[in-house]
């Protein structure tokens, strides 16, 4: 039961260490506005998912997804901090590949050891609706120049057979 | 007399029941084999049509607007003519008859089975015309076959009640059991938001309270929360599960994943 509860703890401070990296990755874009996080929530069935969508896929003690889930004004300013005055889809996929890629190395640096991260995906919400999420998702909501995006961690449990079929789909 | 039996009267006597709410009529013969100069008014066609042999009177009344009166007729006017007859009821099917009457005033189970049972000391009894007396039907509650049940048999109180109706010998031992009533207990409801506190301070700190109660909703199905109308749960709601189904899923979860057992101050 001890090993137990240290390998569940310390998935818990691996997975703080990646929140909170993330929400540094906002902070340091300007500095005075400083993102905050709303009451996280538990979703069953269809994930929440907004315009874009980075994500990850974990591999450890546990199986599942982180993701964050951006609306479109979001990105739109962050393309105008880095500089970017052209707004379309595919500079909209290119801001979110970035932040694809923020994920993917705020997951490799707060959980490594035995847990394996995928290539990071971008998806819009077309592609999203082809993955085979998790069921059960919690979700903790980020607040932004007065946008809203959601950080996600899905997981299934490894000893659940379920938890076996890959958690991509034909479009990742 | 009505105008229907009048002008019947040569026909075949009606039996001693005829009309009677819950009698069950039959086809006396083949729709296929009927008189050629048979004549009848249209509403006495379509009820000769609509028996079946497993509707009574009333029911059969009601699907066409009779009142008792004109319903007595019609069924009168079908006996003279020998077209139909009274079926022989089960003591099953007598109570089941009886359930027909279209009674307003609620009654008790005992009330139902004195009434489906017995008969009233001033119930008329329809005379048959002389003439005809020799064709006349018996009534099969009066045949040898049929006995009094005692009313202990019924299980009925013992005063108030009137001539009891006969039954057959062999369903006369019939014997009403109790009714078991089985003690209502309320449904226990599961509130998650004790059950949350509960995993949030044992937690060594809110985030790993949160992520707690997430590990132990992934191993409860989600078609089974969603049936329970929730699909999503924030810490702060207080929802009560009152599916046993769904609570039983999620004392699994708790003991597997996070070893513990049901709190009782769960249930409310």
């Amino acid at each position: 039961m001890r090993s137990v509860m240290n390998e569940r703890y310390a998935f818990d401070r691996q997975f703080k260490l990646f929140k909170g990296i993330t929400f540094d990755y906002f902070a340091k874009l300007v500095p005075e506005e400083t993102p905050a996080m709303d009451e996280p929530y538990l979703v069953f069935g269809r994930p929440e998912v907004l315009d874009y969508t980075s994500l990850v896929e974990i591999d450890g003690e546990c199986r599942g997804c982180l993701y964050l889930t951006s609306p479109v004004p979001m990105l739109e300013d962050l393309l105008a901090i880095n500089g970017e005055p052209d707004v379309s889809r595919r500079t909209l996929l290119d801001m979110c590949r970035e932040l694809s890629n923020v994920l993917s190395g705020n997951a490799s640096q707060a959980f490594g050891g035995h847990w394996e991260i995928s290539v990071p995906k971008t998806l819009d919400a077309h592609d999203v609706e082809h993955l085979n999420l998790p069921d059960s998702t919690f979700v903790m909501p980020l607040r932004w120049r007065e946008q809203r995006a959601l950080l996600v961690v899905g997981l299934t449990p490894n000893n659940d057979s379920t938890s076996r079929s890959r958690l991509l789909g034909d479009a990742a | 007399m009505n105008r229907t039996a009048e002008s019947h009267s040569s026909s075949k006597a009606p039996s001693q029941t005829f009309g009677e709410d819950t009698v069950v009529y039959r086809l006396a013969r083949d729709l296929s084999d009927l008189p050629e100069d048979l004549v009848l008014r249209n509403v006495e066609w379509g009820v000769l049509l609509a028996i079946t042999g497993e509707h009574t009177a009333v029911q059969i009344g009601n699907a066409f607007g009779l009142d008792e009166r004109a319903r007595r007729e019609v069924f009168l006017c079908l006996e003279q003519h020998d077209l139909v007859e009274e079926r022989p009821l089960s003591f099953g099917e007598y109570l089941r008859a009886q359930a027909t009457i279209g009674g307003q005033q609620p009654r008790s189970l005992s009330s139902f089975l004195q009434a489906g049972v017995t008969m009233p000391h001033s119930a008329p009894k329809r005379e048959a015309p002389e003439s005809a007396a020799s064709e006349v039907v018996p009534d099969i509650r009066e045949t040898a076959e049929w006995q009094t049940p005692t009313r202990d048999q019924l299980g009925l109180p013992g005063e108030g009640l009137t001539r009891p109706v006969q039954t057959r010998t062999e369903q006369a031992k019939v014997t009403f059991t109790p009714l078991h009533v089985p003690t209502s207990e309320p449904a226990r409801r599961l509130s998650l938001k004790v059950l949350m506190r509960h995993i949030l301070d044992r937690a060594p700190d809110v985030n790993s309270g949160q992520l707690d109660v997430y590990r132990v909703f992934i191993r409860v199905d989600t078609k089974l929360l969603k049936r329970n109308g929730i699909d999503t749960l924030r810490f702060e709601d207080d929802r009560l599960v009152e599916d046993p189904e769904l609570q039983q899923a999620i004392t699994r979860s708790l003991q597997r994943t996070l070893g513990l057992s049901m709190p009782s101050d769960v249930f409310v």
